[in-house]
């Protein structure tokens, strides 16, 4: 194994044409992205971007507090003074919005943020990518073992869950944002009859407390076909000999899934796991069409912020540095992770 | 295992054949831009990176390349027309049209103007125009098309930035309230008029009554299930200015405190509040269609919108102009413009052409095959729709009588998004004064970003 | 294949009960699409409420569909969606997988820190980059093809290969080769370098021959982000020579009325393609399966 067998510049040419494509087409972008972020440049405008040094990350990701004492008191609940008030009249609150506020004895606490939407946005994505990672590969495990099962029609059954993932996401989420309707939608209208009147009819996706959830179940449904492709794959490479050996022990179909097919799986459910959250975090078409970050923001993702100001408010300088702070967060996690990996003796990813 | 055992073979057989493929590309489309690019090209060959340029003469005729929107199809049609009338009625230019998706409208623009491939004509969408006039992508109609000309045309539909005018629309759109007779009648409520227009007061009280009467779930559509910021600036953002606000203060251009979040703009954000709050409007009707299958009793819309409504409620159907909240009905004015590029060589060429398009008689011929609103009083007297007795008359007078543009600053595209996503936070229910603080902020930075101290003067004489 | 005969009889209604009531969850959009595109557009939304929006029941018309060839273009889009695509795949299959034999199967310096750059390359949105990728391939010098034959060019847009050559090298394909590759027991490629076979040849005979499944996979997700590409076509390339068939859908979006029978007639002529391709590719899929599983 350690004995190299091959010339030391063999590696390089197998991997010359896939480094040259990504170093042009991947890494010198994303080199000048990083580059634009320090910049004022615009899409749109008469002169070349000028230096502004860290004004860009200044704007997205300066927090502070403001502590009030309230103002008076009425029928028994304290009264503040309106934050914006105090914010857009002082200085030393120029550019800063209130993101949360908390109470703390009968002082409020408001803390203050520049880019409220962005740090929001980064919250809303990591709820999604939480719930959505476990029900999409779970949902896309189940479907892998059952058209894996030899039952017949199977192709078809594979070709009919993988349909989502190829359609239009623009007709996908018509069809749904019509079922999500609050007073026509077959969801409601199923809730009702099924709990004879008693639910009430839900806004699905006018409501800030299911859209999101509604976001999570469509997008599952949709991507599900995609990771029951790469655990197919994973499953048809476990040899078919374990079962048979399996099966003269006497082990049940339970037992055959706990022991062989899980373990046998490992390797591929952990990289399906890492490719849907890689997903997970660049959520953006569903949300577009389906609430354009609404409502209240509460379905506003990182990509959909990034993409708001960089593409559509044309502020290239501004929608890149939302990106790079978002892949230097990503960063920081992996190599956390991989740190502690390291530690307990696992392997890369 | 033949399949992906020889891979490398097969591909490199298929890419052979497919290169030819490639290579045969160009000629299944008539393109003549691309092979006046490939000729000069060869003329330059050695400058790799220098740019295609101007089209050299061909024949008699120099070519002027035309970028423009991709629209409906009676738009299209007629204006491939109207450019074979041009192309056929004199010897010296021809232009050749290319219809671009609108999503990737402003990157294209821009990545052909990186590499010196900006066509001659453009396209530009009305509150678009000062962007690319500040941005140097468009030079001023100055001495192409007469003054004379461009003053018969609406006030709304010239594109005008820094004391010039860039762009000059051949048509215009309008925003009307649909309605029922039959329903009016059964509520006792008056028909208002253009002359009288319905008060703020009178319509709210009509659509709480059309409620209370419980046939409606939501009496009014406002289309706000689209939530394309196009729409929700062009549709609510002249209700404001009927409450007296506006997007931003339009004697400075530097700023909308006060006029964006001032005392007027609470009262409009506080109403438009209420019609969700009170179940006159719903936040998201499932199609497009609540006015025709008469789950509406009102919908405010474009002129596009009226050959549906009538065919669904022939002579029922009322179009009626929106309400005066207090400073006068306002409704949006300014479509998509035609403009000179900054770089084109024959901008002579160009400005005969917009020129031909301004005459009356092929201003009507649009009009009356798409529906679009006619921009000058003769050519509206010409066509048989909007003529005095026509039947889109009306859409001609609402233009005409209060129509107003969207502020003509470079900053537009933040404004926009700045009230859509303002205005969407009011209808979800957040506090109406920190949703518009939200925007005069947004729109106050991006003011002061781009166009910047020395750009005051040129964006004040704007106005 | 897992024996689902040996199972009991119930057991196996009771999974073909649980399959079919899936697949209808899954399907509904997709006879949605379908019926759509054979109605006017106020059936469409006459049907909208009921159940009658998944079937094809009332006037049916074929209207929709001569409209998205006629006025759609859509056979030409067409041609250069599968050119775009087949090309990307196949030059993608070779440059990616090689790169991952490198990584997988060849000892040398500096290995681990490629690999560790390539996980982190992964996260890069393509949103992130795709302004300054625009910015640098607008000034690229490129290759046109016309009348004149071959000509260099100063920008690399509204060409096809401004479409395909960013496209070819791609992280995750070389992930998933390398996921693949890397498990594959040494043994075989051990005795034939001992055997004096060369680092290709190994590539060629040993490693190439057992991933079929992987390559399969790679084709399918390639294939289908190639197919779907629109943010990037929409921005490089404003002509219709090259356009592909998701930009080409846009028209019908643009007027302000939206077209539903013929987005849907639309919608139906990209979808149907694909997933018969990818029905026919299941086959291959599983043969290719089976014959590893013979080997291995």
């Amino acid at each position: 194994m350690g004995v190299r067998r091959h010339s030391p510049i063999a590696p390089w040419l197998f991997g010359a044409p896939a480094l040259i494509g990504l170093m042009l087409f991947l890494v010198l972008p994303f080199v000048m992205a990083v580059i634009l972020t320090f910049t004022d440049q615009r899409l749109v405008s008469p002169r070349p971007g000028a230096f502004v040094g860290l004004r860009n990350y200044q704007r997205l990701l300066s927090v502070g507090a403001l502590v009030q004492t309230p103002e008076r008191s009425a029928a028994g609940a304290p009264v503040y003074a309106r934050v914006r008030s105090i914010t857009r009249g002082n200085r030393a609150y120029a550019g800063y919005r209130p993101l949360t506020a908390f109470r703390l004895g009968n002082r409020r606490v408001t803390v203050l943020a520049t880019d409220p939407a962005f740090l929001q946005a980064l919250g809303n994505t990591m709820l999604f990518a939480v719930l959505v990672v476990p029900l999409q590969c779970a949902m896309a495990l189940g479907l892998a073992l059952l058209v894996n099962a030899g039952l017949r029609g199977q192709t078809l059954f594979r070709a009919i869950f993988f349909s989502p993932v190829v359609m239009s996401m623009v007709i996908v989420s018509v069809v749904w944002a019509f079922l999500f309707n609050k007073d026509l939608g077959l969801f409601n209208q199923a809730l009702g009859w099924i709990s004879l009147g008693a639910v009430r009819p839900v806004d699905w996706l006018g409501n800030p407390a299911t859209a999101m959830p509604a976001i999570v179940i469509m997008s599952a449904w949709q991507g599900a076909g995609f990771q029951m492709l790469i655990l197919l794959a994973g499953l048809q490479g476990i040899s078919q000999e374990l079962y048979d050996a399996a099966r003269l022990d006497g082990a049940s179909a339970w037992q055959r899934f706990v022991h062989i097919t899980l373990p046998g799986l490992r390797q591929t459910v952990l990289f399906v796991a890492v490719v849907t959250t890689i997903a997970a975090l660049g959520l953006f078409t569903q949300v577009d069409v389906m609430t354009g970050g609404g409502p209240r923001g509460t379905t506003a993702t990182v990509m959909f912020e990034a993409v708001r100001h960089g593409v559509r408010e044309e502020n290239i300088a501004y929608g890149a540095t939302i990106s790079v702070v978002y892949f230097a967060l990503i960063t920081l996690v992996i190599v956390v992770q991989q740190a502690i990996r390291r530690r307990r003796g696992g392997g890369v990813a | 295992m033949r399949g992906s055992g020889a891979p490398g073979a097969i591909i490199m057989t298929r890419v052979a054949s497919l290169w030819r493929y490639m290579a045969a590309m160009p000629s299944l489309v008539p393109q003549p831009i691309r092979i006046d690019c490939v000729r000069r090209a060869v003329v330059l060959f050695g400058l790799l990176l220098g740019s295609c340029g101007p089209p050299p003469p061909r024949g008699d005729r120099i070519d002027l390349v035309l970028w423009k929107n991709q629209v409906g199809l009676d738009e299209a049609a007629i204006t491939n027309v109207l450019i074979d009338r041009f192309n056929a009625g004199q010897h010296r230019w021809r232009v050749i049209a290319q219809s671009l998706p609108q999503g990737g409208y402003d990157q294209s623009i821009v990545a052909a103007s990186l590499a010196g491939r900006m066509p001659c004509i453009v396209a530009v969408d009305s509150p678009m125009v000062a962007r690319y006039a500040w941005a140097g992508h468009l030079r001023p109609l100055d001495g192409q098309v007469s003054a004379a000309l461009l003053r018969r045309v609406s006030p709304a539909a010239v594109g005008r930035y820094g004391g010039h005018a860039y762009a000059v629309g051949q048509f215009d759109a309008a925003l009307a309230l649909y309605t029922r007779a039959s329903i009016l009648r059964r509520m006792h409520t008056r028909v208002p008029t253009l002359d009288r227009p319905w008060t703020g007061a009178e319509f709210q009280t009509l659509l709480e009554r059309l409620k209370a009467e419980g046939a409606y779930r939501y009496p009014l559509d406002l289309a706000t299930r689209d939530d394309k910021v196009s729409w929700w600036t062009y549709a609510f953002s002249p209700m404001l200015q009927s409450f007296g606000g506006d997007l931003i203060d339009r004697r400075t251009m530097t700023s909308a405190e006060g006029v964006l979040n001032g005392a007027p703009a609470q009262a409009f954000g506080a109403w438009f509040q209420a019609l969700f709050a009170k179940g006159l409007v719903a936040r998201a009707e499932p199609d497009e269609n609540a006015f025709v299958k008469g789950r509406a009793a009102i919908a405010y819309s474009g002129d596009w919108w009226e050959p549906d409504f009538r065919k669904a409620w022939g002579s029922d159907l009322l179009v009626l102009p929106p309400p005066d909240f207090g400073h006068g009905v306002v409704i949006g004015g300014g479509s998509w413009q035609w403009a000179i590029s900054r770089t084109c060589p024959h901008p002579d060429g160009a400005g005969a052409f917009i020129t031909f398009m301004l005459q009356d008689k092929q201003i009507a011929a649009m009009s009356d095959a798409s529906g679009n609103v006619p921009v000058t009083e003769h050519a509206a007297a010409l066509s048989r729709d909007f003529g005095p007795h026509g039947q889109s008359r009306v859409f001609f007078e609402l233009m005409r009588r209060f129509a107003r543009q969207r502020p003509a600053t470079p900053a537009f595209p933040t404004i926009a998004n700045a009230f859509t996503f303002a205005m969407r936070d009011v209808m979800d229910g957040k506090d109406v004064h920190d949703s518009l603080d939200d925007a005069t902020d947004d729109i106050d930075r991006a003011l002061a970003d781009t166009v910047g101290a020395d750009d005051c003067g040129r964006a004040r004489g704007a106005r | 294949m897992t024996p689902a005969q040996r199972w009991s009889i119930p057991l196996r209604l009771a999974l073909h009960a649980l399959m079919v009531v899936l697949a209808a969850v899954f399907l509904f959009p997709f006879l949605f699409m379908l019926a759509s595109s054979l109605k006017t557009n106020d059936a469409i939304f006459a049907d909208l409420e009921s159940g009658r929006a998944l079937l094809p029941v009332g006037d049916l018309t074929g209207a929709n569909y001569v409209g998205a060839f006629a006025r759609g273009h859509i056979g030409h889009y067409l041609a250069n969606s599968v050119l775009i695509t087949v090309v990307t795949v196949a030059l993608g299959l070779v440059v990616n997988s090689l790169a991952a034999f490198a990584l997988a199967r060849l000892e040398w310096r500096g290995k681990q820190v490629v690999i560790t750059l390539l996980v982190i390359l992964l996260v890069v949105p393509f949103e992130a980059i795709s302004v300054p990728l625009m910015l640098l391939v607008a000034k690229l010098p490129g290759i046109a093809f016309g009348a004149d034959g071959v000509v260099l060019t100063g920008s690399w847009l509204d060409t096809i290969y401004v479409q395909i050559i960013p496209f070819v090298a791609n992280t995750f394909s070389i992930f998933l080769f390398y996921q693949v590759f890397r498990d594959i027991p040494r043994d075989f490629d051990e005795a034939a370098y001992v055997d004096g076979a060369t680092p290709w040849q190994v590539y060629r005979h040993i490693i190439v021959p057992s991933s079929g499944p992987v390559f399969a996979t790679v084709t399918i997700l390639q294939a289908l982000a190639m197919w779907n590409q629109y943010l990037w076509p929409l921005i490089t390339v404003p002509g219709e020579a090259a356009r592909p068939l998701m930009v080409g859908m846009e028209q019908f979006f643009s007027a302000r009325k939206t077209a539903w029978g013929e987005v849907m007639a639309y919608a139906a002529l990209i979808t149907v393609p694909v997933l018969i391709a990818f029905v026919f590719f299941q086959r291959w899929f599983v043969r290719s399966v089976v014959g590893s599983g013979v080997k291995g």
